[in-house]
């Protein structure tokens, strides 16, 4: 019977087909196991309007990589953009900046506590005292006030610009705005804008050194109609806040210098510029050579780790694939590499 | 896959008990739609797999778009970015920039991009929609590496008639047409019209809150409206003059994706397309002359983040060309083509223009009634400059009158798009992309005198040379000669047609196996190479099966979609779906002219879905549609 033959032969290549299809592997995902101790927190931005954001976790002692940790703990997708974390006690605030929201979890566990929403564009986080804390706004200007009993946002402080990264110092907040050229000073008593500093183009991240001076790496940008304004890495006086060292740098890539960090003693600064710097605080030159030259890397995360000194490099490759996470000891001698989630954007190393 | 079987199973039931209902036979009255059209896209084709909608597709799709169209209705794989969202093709593990859309032989690819986006094209503007598979620039023209959707249509000489049809679905869809014909035999004019709006406020869970709860998507809202004119004169027994013009509006507001909470961006799309076709025929010669004129907007806007931009693209188009029969077994196709291009966008340094002159020849060869060839050849001149020579090598041969073999062979290139040329950090350095292709094509058919049955099998292979990349490449986010993509695949249809009296039923299984890999490297630490493209299904198919009796008919179409990874070294992916469709309809004779009415279920297995991550499709919906014509 010719019909019966021919739905034979349907079926037959339907299974031979479907045989053919079978669920990709991927790397097994398990419910992480946090050391009591600390580890590092990796964080995965994804890429935008995927939500495929990830926290990978991984633990020193075991050098076990746990991918996608805040999904297999919650069973709940993390969003879109992890830009970045921070904590207070046992709770880690994670700020998933195209979901408009910080997730709350216990930083021991992972288990999520709550979600603080009501954001545009939510980049930086920091704490200051037991229950308030400032959140940069990247579009819609402005640092929204926290209040961390009650996970609700109590006040927004207007400023203009694409607000950054954030750090409280002194009773100050300082603001970056990467499309300005500028730092706000916050009153953090009054929160109320007591001044704003002048640098160079693009301000996207700071820090405080060991002698208490504020640290502020600027990007510099591509002109329009052609041409570039460097970046630039100021020495600011906290007291007064003036600037009190300023050393261009030419940009060698299309986002400039970016992701500044320190060694543990804070007196050795690294950042990404296409390739990684190092600058020691107590000399007065920047090198123009590399402490690590990219070779067509991506490199989009940078910190070092704040018990052996190590530096943690991310290279976001193609920026559509697992990141290459590469250890490095002090003299630039490579000491391990693995695997992370997209577009690794961060480390944050977690200590008890 | 269980789901998948448990259908198969039924469909074998139905297909048995139908089967003793029905035999034994009579006369054969209907056949697949497989007229000649006389483009040349067509007749100088030879070895090509060319697949036209059939009119029962073409009664049911009447109130789609291409996209949706092609998404149930052929082996091109649409990414749909979301319910009425943009969406684009891949032919045969390309991407969306290597897909010709021609609309009455006129390139409706987009400049600036590359791409047409098909959720703007409605469907029920055309009276013939073909899907040509395989690349072949040197007939198609730059860009159709991986193939090409053919619109087309048709003249009205000595049709009159009135049709008004209104649709309405599901997430607050609502379309209204209305079609008026006026033929004498010497000229004719026709216009439709199309206006719908939508809200496409689908449900979706949501992934990135605790318990996944289930929400309505917000911000999703269309607002379209279409005008298609023609008209046609003969102006002596040899020469043919149509006229047609096409307008399109469209309106969207854009969703957040799934984990985004607002999203306030929107996009206008407008486009006014002119053309002009002149036809000469005489017993052994055709002239065929074209116009056309395309002006495109698209204005997208995000309030949030003040990324907005607005391009205005511009396109002249005219083509002459001669079809001559030098002998029986031999006919010869030749022409010129000029192209220009003008553009504005607010992403550029200054306005930019792209002039492209072709001249192409085609031969076809009957060398005996098994065995067929054509040949094309191609060259085109862009900004005074040659670009890559192109040709195509088709053939048909016959082993009997149940058994055939196609078999072509096509070098192809795609130009750089505008966008990749001049945006801000474009780059003028680029190079053409080029493919190379081959392919194997296997038919058996038999016709009885009430039964149609054939077997297609297809195999291909395609390499294509610089393929472009956006990539933040040496430190700045440019496009790139990157990649060398190697595509390989089967396709393997079926159809099998049984007619008795007005009652006829048909089954139609459709294929699709491709492998998509990059074979290059091109940056430290990568691990792309021997890895499948992302978002390009592996695995696909499409069953219909599909009863009509008299003016009624019943059709069941399900498609399934494999895992399309979304990161480059395949360590992450979407998950595969299966979707089932179900179409009815009748249509009531009156005294002067008739009723249809018709019913779809889409998706009735309520499959949550996404084509692309994080944006979520439709799950069960329905579409209720009138129509009478006068």
């Amino acid at each position: 019977m010719k019909l019966k033959k021919y739905f034979l032969l349907y079926l037959i290549l339907l299974v031979v087909f479907n045989a053919c299809e079978t669920t990709p592997t991927i790397t097994p995902e398990y419910p992480p196991i946090l050391n009591p101790k600390g580890g590092l927190f990796i964080l995965n931005e994804g890429n935008f309007q995927f939500s495929n954001a990830t926290l990978d976790y991984y633990d020193f002692e075991t050098q076990k990589l746990s991918t996608n940790a805040f999904e297999t703990t919650n069973n709940r997708k993390l969003g879109d953009i992890l830009q970045s974390i921070t904590h207070y006690g046992d709770k880690g605030y994670l700020v998933v900046n195209n979901s408009q929201k910080i997730e709350v979890i216990n930083i021991n566990n992972l288990s999520s506590i709550s979600t603080i929403s009501g954001f545009v564009s939510p980049r930086y986080m920091v704490i200051n005292g037991k229950q308030t804390a400032y959140v940069s706004e990247y579009y819609n200007g402005g640092v929204k006030v926290v209040d961390l009993n009650t996970n609700q946002i109590t006040q927004t402080i207007p400023l203009s610009g694409n607000c950054d990264e954030l750090l409280v110092h002194n009773n100050k907040l300082y603001v970056t705005v990467s499309n300005k050229k500028m730092v706000y000073v916050i009153n953090t008593q009054s929160n109320v804008v007591m001044d704003s500093i002048d640098v160079a183009y693009g301000p996207n991240s700071l820090l405080i050194d060991k002698n208490n001076h504020l640290w502020v790496l600027c990007s510099g940008r591509v002109i329009n109609g052609g041409g570039f304004e460097n970046g630039a890495l100021q020495k600011i006086n906290t007291e007064a806040d003036t600037v009190l060292q300023m050393f261009y740098i030419t940009r060698q890539s299309d986002h400039g210098p970016i992701k500044l960090c320190c060694n543990a003693k804070k007196d050795v600064l690294y950042w990404i510029n296409k390739s990684i710097y190092k600058y020691e605080i107590d000399k007065n030159i920047v090198s123009s050579t590399p402490w690590l030259t990219s070779f067509n890397n991506n490199f989009w995360a940078l910190n070092c780790d704040s018990l052996t000194n190590e530096v943690y490099v991310g290279d976001a490759i193609d920026f559509v694939q697992r990141s290459t996470i590469n250890r490095y000891d002090e003299t630039a001698t490579l000491r391990g590499t693995f695997k992370a989630g997209i577009i690794t954007g961060d480390f944050y190393f977690y200590y008890k | 896959m269980k789901q998948v079987l448990a259908l198969v199973g039924l469909f074998w039931l139905c297909c048995v008990q139908l089967k003793a209902q029905i035999l034994p036979a009579d006369t054969i009255k209907h056949l697949p739609d497989f007229t000649a059209r006389g483009h040349r896209f067509e007749s100088f084709n030879t070895g090509a797999k060319m697949v036209q909608t059939d009119s029962l597709v073409k009664l049911i799709s009447v109130h789609d778009n291409i996209a949706q169209l092609l998404s149930y209705n052929s082996q091109v794989f649409v990414r749909a970015y979301g319910h009425n969202q943009i969406a684009t093709s891949s032919f045969r593990g390309a991407g969306a920039q290597h897909t010709a859309v021609l609309w009455n032989g006129i390139n409706l690819q987009n400049s600036l991009l590359g791409q047409t986006d098909l959720s703007l094209l409605p469907a029920g503007f055309m009276d013939d929609i073909g899907v040509y598979y395989g690349g072949n620039s040197a007939l198609y023209g730059a860009g159709a590496i991986g193939g090409a959707v053919m619109l087309n249509n048709s003249s009205a000489f000595n049709k009159k008639g009135a049709n008004y049809q209104i649709g309405v679905g599901s997430f607050g869809m609502i379309q209204h047409r209305l079609a008026l014909t006026y033929g004498t035999n010497k000229s004719y004019i026709k216009a439709r019209f199309y206006h719908q709006s939508a809200q496409n406020n689908i449900e979706y869970h949501n992934y990135t809150l605790a318990e996944k709860p289930l929400q309505k998507l917000v911000h999703a809202e269309q607002r379209s409206n279409g005008l298609m004119l023609e008209t046609g004169y003969k102006i002596n027994t040899k020469q043919e003059i149509n006229l047609r013009y096409w307008y399109g509006y469209t309106d969207r507001d854009i969703p957040p994706t799934i984990g985004m909470s607002v999203n306030n961006s929107y996009q206008i799309d407008e486009a006014n397309r002119l053309g002009i076709e002149w036809k000469r025929t005489a017993s052994k010669s055709r002239w065929i002359g074209r116009a056309a004129f395309v002006n495109e907007y698209l204005n997208y806007n995000d309030p949030t983040t003040y990324n907005s931009g607005i391009s205005k693209s511009k396109t002249l188009i005219s083509e002459l060309e001669n079809t001559t029969q030098i002998n029986p077994n031999t006919a010869i196709n030749f022409g010129v083509n000029y192209t220009g291009n003008f553009l504005q966008s607010s992403g550029y340094i200054k306005n930019v223009t792209r002039n492209s002159l072709a001249a192409f020849v085609s031969l076809n060869n009957n060398w005996s009634k098994k065995f067929k060839t054509t040949v094309n050849l191609r060259q085109d001149f862009v900004d005074a400059e040659f670009k890559p020579f192109t040709a195509g090598a088709g053939a048909d041969y016959k082993f009997s009158k149940y058994i055939s073999m196609i078999a072509q062979l096509n070098k192809s290139f795609r130009m750089p798009t505008l966008n990749d040329l001049y945006w801000v950090t474009g780059n003028l350095n680029l190079l053409p992309e080029q493919g190379y292709s081959q392919e194997l094509g296997l038919t058996a058919k038999s016709t009885t005198e009430h039964a149609y049955f054939s077997i297609q099998l297809n195999g291909f292979n395609r390499q294509i040379n610089n393929w472009i990349l956006w990539q933040p490449y040496g430190g700045t986010w440019t496009p790139q000669n990157l990649l060398q993509v190697w595509s390989r695949g089967v396709e393997w249809n079926t159809r099998y047609t049984y007619c008795y009296k007005k009652f006829m039923w048909s089954a139609r299984g459709d294929f699709n196996y491709i492998l998509s890999t990059n074979q290059k490297a091109n940056v430290q630490n990568d691990a792309t190479v021997g890895k499948q493209l992302i978002y390009i299904p592996r695995l696909t198919y499409q069953t219909w099966l599909t009863f009509t009796y008299s003016n009624a008919y019943l059709a069941f179409n399900q498609t399934y979609t494999g895992y399309r990874f979304t990161s480059s070294d395949n360590s992450s992916f979407v998950d595969d779906y299966l979707l089932v469709n179900m179409f009815m309809g009748k249509s009531f004779k009156l005294k002067k002219g008739q009723v249809d009415i018709k019913f779809l279920i889409n998706n009735i297995l309520n499959q949550e879905y996404q084509v692309l991550p994080s944006r979520p499709m439709p799950m069960r919906n329905f579409l209720f549609s009138l129509g009478v014509t006068i």
